[in-house]
């Protein structure tokens, strides 16, 4: 139990904000950054000690671990600006540990019980703001969550155990469950319906903190967890299986972002593109080799560059007052750092080259390309969507203006130290897998697709091509659609039942009724008819018997 | 230190006496539903009791010599007094709700004296190892739910009573006839002396046969939406937490010391998932609050189903688990369906609506034990599904695993529903807060349970510990 | 033996003698009945352990016994019912009939010969006649009359079998014809035909599908106190003990029940019996009546079991046929007091008569559910053993129609007590009260019979039942 004890501070703190939350709002606040900080400390304490505590947590799960409790830290100190609700701090606290504590145990069930866990923070997080929202968010992530639990039991079922073991043979559908549940935690297709509507009214924080930051890792840990452990040997339709699924996921975000109304919305089909991007880069890289150990770094890369996006995007809107094109204008005029920041963010989510050191990102497209040509238009088509929309953002902001900024204070403080770590990655650090924060720094790399690339976009924004409208009226949720489908079958299925409940009414009784009418018939009051009666007894009695006599 | 004997002979006359004790304090002026109470706490403290002994490894029980076989044979062990622990903490809860839902009437004093009489039946089931005396108990629980679910006198009331009576009759019959049928062909008809035997598939049919209808599977379970007309109290008794898991408990027990027939088991848990499917379905298109709640107990009832047909340590030890999850949470959503029913006067959720502001302890256990039933945790509904769907992988084949699959998501969608349109969503009148939320015993119990259904999924290892124990196997 | 046989059929007589010249006395000849019946029952009690042993043929002593025993308690509970619900001046002549009735019954059972047995079935036959008529209802003496045909005709088939036995035995004896058995045991056809023709004529007297058609009119034109005894325990008596020993002895002819095409014929008509009984009482309107078709139903069990004649499904007729008769007189006590405190037994007319007379509708309940066979009370052990018993010699399907037949059972009743008391007091009954008690004790204690034999079975199984196996095996 003693490996739980990062999660545990954080734990108690929210029990501690949920009890003084009404009494002393500030308390709250207090311990939302008590607590993550507690989780963080704890981490490295245990990594320290990981050779003497039993069931240690390898370093690859301590580094997200460690994330983890990092952008619990930054999304406290943020909302402290602006959240006053004590639920909301409370939230932080209680997804912190829940999302420290599903990586850091030891065994599947437990993982299980902590990424279920999350489920009930994102409603409590969402509904104040839209209930709708929240209930949708809540189901399509539980059937997600239903999806892993079913990959899970099928994995116990064919290896025995619910530690980290791994599953040699073919067993394809305990890979695909546990797999899509672990995507769909992250967001890929279909499971991505809620995320959009969920960044029209939540705070920047939670954006921040969850479904760029904790949702990724997470998705990001299984996956490895996936890869690296538990299925060694993946089976022959993994790798086809992820690729479909990222490519139709970078294929639908990749659209929708293009027509994007403001930041938060471009930000949240952000989101969704990238799980869908990793997974075919993925599934790309199966095809082609097997070592997979990059996961790691370009997963975090991934993640920081998304809270990062969503704390400038938030930032901004603190700044500018808003969030839509029009409120940007002239930003960067008034805040450089932040455009700055914004655009490193931009190209790195696009997977441009040049500026994004790393060998990694553009390696999704020659990965791709290596596996089957045509898979290579799927990074592309992430790329060019990408420095589109965000090429949108970005030359609003270089518009000239003479807006009076309002100061973003800590906020955008807290977006920069958000960009520390995206600096350091772009720099070339990297995490291994057997030492916790040891950089070493990589070359640099510059690719031919990726001038490519940014040829074609400036073609495109210059032909201001009019892609906007048939794709804004392409609105396929499959949330909807399920929920449609599910009320169909469920009409049916309950005339079935009503029809046995009115049989079991009506049919015996009935039956035995008209049986009872027709016998009592018989029965008059006439005593003639009595003694019939008894006669033709008599007479059946002899014939049995006699029957038998013979 | 208590005699295991004593306590298991106790436990279960006890009740029985407090029945009779409930009317005498009526007659002579007391109150029948404090007496019941007190009869309840203290067998839930003596079923505590047996708990710690038989799980320290005493064994007991109580014999009484019967001609041919028919021996009452109560026998101490965990399964039973686990069950027992469970069954009547849930009674004790359900009498305190029912000190502030049935304060005053014509039929107070019949009805704590039935539930008193029925607890002391569910107690002498959970421990009976005979086939005879399982029937005798199985049956006096359906004489009580008879008497209870009739409680309003209504001419409706009572015909749904009716039905209850005379569905879970026929399928009890069923039982007796197995019971004729094993003794026929084994010679015996104690379990303990059955351990391993073979008995013939019509016997094993039969025993299914009954623990469906009792247990409320398709196409036996349509008298449980229908007996939603019983005072609230009486639906969580009967038909959440205790008089519908008699069914499963009987099966799992017969079929913990004789084997299961295969073929057998793959047909239960197909039933049992079409049942599932169907009764999903149902709670999702009902707009009665009890309806849906009790088309919600027949499909989790068709979770235990897959559990103890798949066998094994998950199999068995979860459906163990998902009856007791299941009969605190199930049984604290019925109580707030009083609750909502003793505020608004109807049962019809079209005519409720924006009930959090006025209910909100009621909202807040609403929906801690609606999340424990779907499964999520922190609470206890997670492990028990985890752990049924764990050993049903291993059994069971795939279109099983798939309906089950379809039945969670289902629970999931319309406990949602039900969770929205009553609490969150607005609805076409404003009521009004007024200070008076309901009678305070009613939502004491409702917040208990809530707050069990989290302790349970927080501190899992308790219940799960005993129930290793039980099967003597482990994670 | 002769003795104290003497005794139960002497003393009543002589007691009725003393009672007829009473006659417009209203206490006296209740007190004397009252007493007389009380110290039979009592008796009977203490001598039952000293009459076993001393058998014609097996288990016939231990048979007699015990329904001495059952014939006296049901009695003294109808003349202590009578003496408060019967509203005649003819006092002395109402009391006089019941013990002439008792002491003819006492007869029947003890007699060691057929043709005594037909003496007093006689005797016990034209009191019924008298005592079903006796306030001169129009209906009543129809109802009289229908029992009367019927019973003509059975009591001609049985003197038709009885001298058919003469003439081939040599005498009506049990002595004698058991004798005949052993000397004929290679062809034992002629006695088969014999006593198929007897069977008849006592599956008539019981009132047995198809033969049935007297006992509704009987039932129900009668008063309570006589319809609780016709149906607690004439109809056994002459009925269905009789056909007990002729399906003993036609057991003993054929080496058991698989040789055995009357019995088997008899098994056929106690099914249909039952399922008869229960069909036909779904629809009835009228309290006595569908408890008259209830009895038909419960006396299928009882002759289902006794054609079968196994040990097993031989004590199962047994206290079949003790329950019937604690739970059957006790139905129609209540009946009688309902029609006492409200004016009629018509279902539909009340609703809800628990509230206002809730003892009666107590020991009512459970009356019904015993009937039922529903646990724990008595009638479920006797259901049981005839189950069991019918399941053990191969009759599974006879096994399971006579157990679902409880469903059916069950659903009347049910019926009866959503009409009657199981609901909302109706308006017509808002002056209704508990007759006293009076009405109340027989049933009580037949209530409490009732539950104590269903709670601990053994008691009555050990003492009664088991010495008549042991000898049977």
């Amino acid at each position: 139990m003693t490996i739980y004890f990062p999660a545990a501070f954080p734990l108690a703190c929210a029990l501690l904000a949920a009890a003084l939350g009404k009494f002393m709002p500030r308390a709250a606040k207090f311990l939302a950054f008590a607590g993550t900080s507690l989780a963080f400390i704890g981490l490295i304490t245990l990594n320290n000690f990981s050779n003497i505590i039993n069931n240690a947590p390898d370093t690859a799960a301590l580094t997200i671990a460690c994330f983890i409790a990092l952008y619990g830290i930054l999304a406290s100190l943020w909302a402290a600006q602006e959240e006053e609700s004590p639920l909301f701090y409370f939230n932080i606290l209680l997804s912190t540990a829940f999302a420290v504590g599903a990586v850091i145990t030891d065994n599947l069930l437990a993982m299980l019980f902590f990424w279920e866990g999350l489920l009930i923070t994102l409603y409590l997080f969402l509904m104040p703001y839209n209930k709708d929202t929240a209930l949708k968010a809540f189901l399509i992530n539980a059937a997600g969550d239903i999806v892993l639990l079913a990959g899970i039991c099928l994995f116990y079922a064919n290896s025995h155990s619910l530690l980290y073991v791994s599953l040699i043979g073919d067993n394809f559908w305990a890979f695909a469950l546990i797999f899509c549940g672990a995507a769909a935690k992250a967001g890929a297709f279909p499971f991505h319906s809620w995320i959009a509507p969920a960044a029209k009214d939540a705070p920047f924080a939670f954006l921040a903190m969850m479904p760029a930051a904790f949702e990724k890792l997470l998705a990001i840990f299984l996956l490895g967890r996936i890869f690296i452990v538990l299925f060694p040997v993946p089976p022959d339709m993994a790798r086809v299986f992820a690729c479909i699924i990222g490519a139709i996921t970078v294929i639908v975000s990749a659209a929708r972002m293009l027509v994007f109304k403001d930041l938060r919305g471009l930000l949240a089909w952000a989101v969704v593109m990238q799980i869908g991007l990793f997974i075919t880069a993925l599934g790309a890289r199966l095809i082609t080799e097997t070592d997979i150990s990059y996961i790691l770094n370009h997963g975090i890369f991934k993640a920081a560059l998304l809270a990062c996006a969503f704390f400038t995007a938030g930032a901004l809107n603190k700044a500018c007052g808003g969030n839509d094109i029009a409120a940007l204008r002239g930003a960067a005029k008034t805040d450089i750092l932040l455009f700055a920041a914004l655009l490193i963010c931009a190209l790195g989510l696009a997977g441009v080259s040049i500026v994004d050191i790393i060998f990694i990102p553009n390696a999704a497209l020659i990965d791709c390309y290596d596996a089957m040509p045509m898979l290579a238009a799927v990074p592309a088509a992430a790329a060019l969507s990408a420095l589109f929309a965000f090429g949108k953002v970005l030359l609003a902001m270089l518009h000239k203006t003479h807006k009076i900024a309002r100061p973003a204070g800590l906020q955008k403080a807290i977006a920069l130290a958000a960009f520390a770590p995206v600096l350091f990655f772009t720099f070339g650090l990297e995490f291994s897998a057997e030492h916790l924060f040891l950089p070493h720094f990589s070359g640099v790399h510059t690719g031919a697709v990726s001038v490519i690339c940014i040829v074609l976009l400036l073609a495109g924004l210059l032909l201001a091509a009019k892609v906007k409208q048939p794709v804004y009226e392409f609105k396929y949720d499959t949330y909807d659609r399920a929920k449609a489908a599910i009320s169909f079958c469920a009409d049916i299925l309950f005339m079935v039942d009503r029809v046995m409940d009115k049989l079991f009414d009506y049919l015996p009784s009935q039956v035995v009724k008209n049986l009872a009418r027709g016998l009592s018939q018989a029965h008059r009051g006439n005593t003639p008819q009595y003694i019939i009666w008894a006669v033709a007894g008599i007479a059946v009695f002899i014939i049995l018997a006699w029957g038998g006599l013979k | 230190m208590f005699d295991i004997n004593g306590i298991i002979l106790v436990s279960v006359l006890f009740p029985f006496v407090g029945s009779v004790l409930a009317v005498i304090a009526n007659r002579l002026g007391g109150d029948s539903g404090k007496t019941a109470l007190y009869c309840a706490g203290l067998t839930f403290i003596l079923s505590l009791l047996a708990l710690h002994y038989t799980s320290r490894g005493y064994a007991g029980g109580f014999i009484l010599s019967m001609p041919m076989g028919m021996d009452l044979r109560l026998v101490g062990d965990l399964m039973g007094a686990y069950m027992a622990c469970a069954s009547s903490f849930l009674s004790f809860i359900i009498m305190y709700y029912s000190q502030g839902y049935i304060t005053e009437g014509p039929y107070k004093t019949e009805f704590y004296a039935v539930a008193m009489l029925f607890l002391g039946a569910m107690t002498g089931l959970v421990y009976s190892v005979n086939l005879i005396w399982l029937f005798v108990f199985w049956e006096i629980t359906a004489v009580c739910s008879w008497r209870l679910v009739g409680y309003f006198r209504a001419p409706n009331d009572v015909l749904k009573a009716n039905k209850t009576f005379i569905i879970t009759v026929f399928g009890a019959l069923f039982l007796l006839l197995a019971a004729v049928a094993i003794a026929d062909d084994a010679g015996t008809l104690d379990l303990t002396q059955l351990r391993g035997a073979h008995i013939s598939l019509a016997a094993t049919a039969f025993i299914i046969l009954a623990a469906f209808s009792k247990s409320a599977v398709f196409p036996f379970s349509c008298w449980l939406p229908d007996a939603g007309v019983a005072p609230s109290p009486v639906t969580a008794l009967l038909h959440a937490a205790v008089l519908v898991k008699i069914g499963v408990f009987a099966f799992a027990r017969i079929f913990s010391y004789i084997p299961l027939d295969p073929d057998m088991a793959q047909l239960v848990m197909y039933v049992a998932g079409i049942s599932s499917l169907i009764a999903g379905a149902a709670a999702l298109k009902e707009t009665n609050i009890k309806r849906i709640i009790a088309y919600s107990t027949i499909s989790q009832l068709g979770f235990i189903f897959l559990g103890i047909a798949a066998g094994g340590f998950m199999g068995m030890g979860g459906a163990l688990l998902f009856m007791l999850m299941h009969g605190a949470a199930k049984g604290g959503l019925f109580l707030c369906a009083g609750i909502i029913e003793h505020k608004t006067h109807t049962k019809d959720i079209t005519q409720m609506g924006g009930l959090a502001k006025v209910l909100p302890v009621t909202a807040f256990a609403f929906a801690f034990c609606a999340l424990s039933v779907m499964g999520i945790p922190p609470f206890g509904g997670f492990f028990s599904k985890f752990m049924v769907f764990a050993g049903a992988a291993r059994t069971a084949p795939w279109p099983v695993m798939a309906i089950f699959a379809g039945a969670a998501a289902l629970t999931l969608a319309y406990l949602s529903r039900a969770f929205y349109i009553i609490f969150i969503a607005a609805g076409p009148k404003e009521y009004q807060k007024d200070g008076h939320e309901a009678p305070r015993q009613m939502l004491i119990s409702v917040v208990v349970l809530a707050v069990i259904s989290l302790l349970l999924g927080v501190f899992s290892y308790v219940p799960l510990g005993y129930i290793a124990e039980i099967f003597g196997g482990a994670l | 033996m002769l003795m104290s046989a003497a005794f139960f059929i002497v003393i009543p007589l002589a007691a009725a003698a003393v009672c007829a010249f009473f006659n417009k006395k209203q206490t006296a000849p209740a007190v004397l009945a009252n007493i007389v019946l009380a110290c039979g029952l009592l008796l009977s009690l203490t001598t039952f352990s000293d009459n076993l042993g001393q058998d014609w043929f097996y288990g016939q002593a231990v048979l007699s016994s015990f329904m001495t025993i059952i014939i006296y308690l049901v009695s003294s509970a109808v003349a202590f019912f009578a003496a408060f619900a019967a509203s005649t001046k003819r006092r002395g002549s109402y009391f006089a009939m019941l013990l002439v009735i008792t002491a003819g019954m006492a007869g029947v059972v003890n007699a060691a010969d057929f043709f005594t047995l037909y003496v007093y079935l006689e005797v016990v036959s034209v009191c019924s006649y008298a005592l079903i008529s006796f306030y001169n209802r129009p209906r009543s003496t129809e109802g009289a009359i229908r029992y009367f045909y019927l019973s003509s005709i059975a009591s001609a088939i049985l003197l038709f079998s009885i001298s058919l036995l003469m003439v081939y035995a040599g005498g009506t004896s049990y002595e004698v014809l058991t004798a005949k058995i052993l000397a004929t045991q290679g062809s034992p056809a002629p006695l088969n035909i014999i006593l198929g023709i007897m069977a008849l004529a006592f599956m008539i007297k019981a009132g047995l599908f198809p033969f049935h058609s007297w006992t509704p009119d009987a039932y129900e034109s009668a008063t309570s106190p006589v319809s609780a005894l016709l149906a607690g325990i004439v109809t056994k008596v002459v009925g269905t003990y009789a056909l007990m020993v002729v399906c003993m002895l036609l057991s003993i002819i054929n080496f058991g029940i698989a040789n055995n095409p009357v019995g088997r014929a008899v098994m056929w008509f106690g099914l249909a019996s039952i399922i008869f009984g229960a069909l036909n009482a779904q629809e009835q309107k009228d309290f006595k009546r569908m408890l008259a078709y209830s009895s038909i139903s419960q006396m299928g069990y009882i002759t289902i079991a006794a054609a079968l004649a196994t040990p097993l499904a031989m004590a199962g007729a047994l206290f079949h046929m003790f329950n019937h008769a604690t739970f059957k007189a006790l139905l129609f006590f209540a009946a009688g007091s309902v029609k006492r405190a409200t004016g009629s037994t018509e279902i539909d007319s009340m609703s809800g008569l628990q509230a206002k007379m809730p003892y009666t509708a107590g020991a009512a309940t459970v009356a019904m559910l015993s009937t039922a066979g529903v646990p724990p009370f008595s009638g479920f052990w006797s259901k049981l053993f005839i189950i069991a018993a019918l399941w053990q010699a191969g009759f599974y399907g006879m096994a399971a129609a006579a157990l679902f037949a409880s469903v059916l059972t069950l659903a009347y009743f049910l019926k009866l007590q959503r009409g009657m008391f199981f609901g909302k007091p109706s308006d017509n009954i808002k002056d209704v009260r508990e007759r006293g008690a009076g009405f109340l004790i027989p049933c009580f204690v037949f209530a409490f019979i009732i539950i104590a034999a269903g709670l601990y079975f053994p008691f009555i199984y050990d003492n009664f039942l088991s010495p008549f196996i042991r000898v049977l095996q």
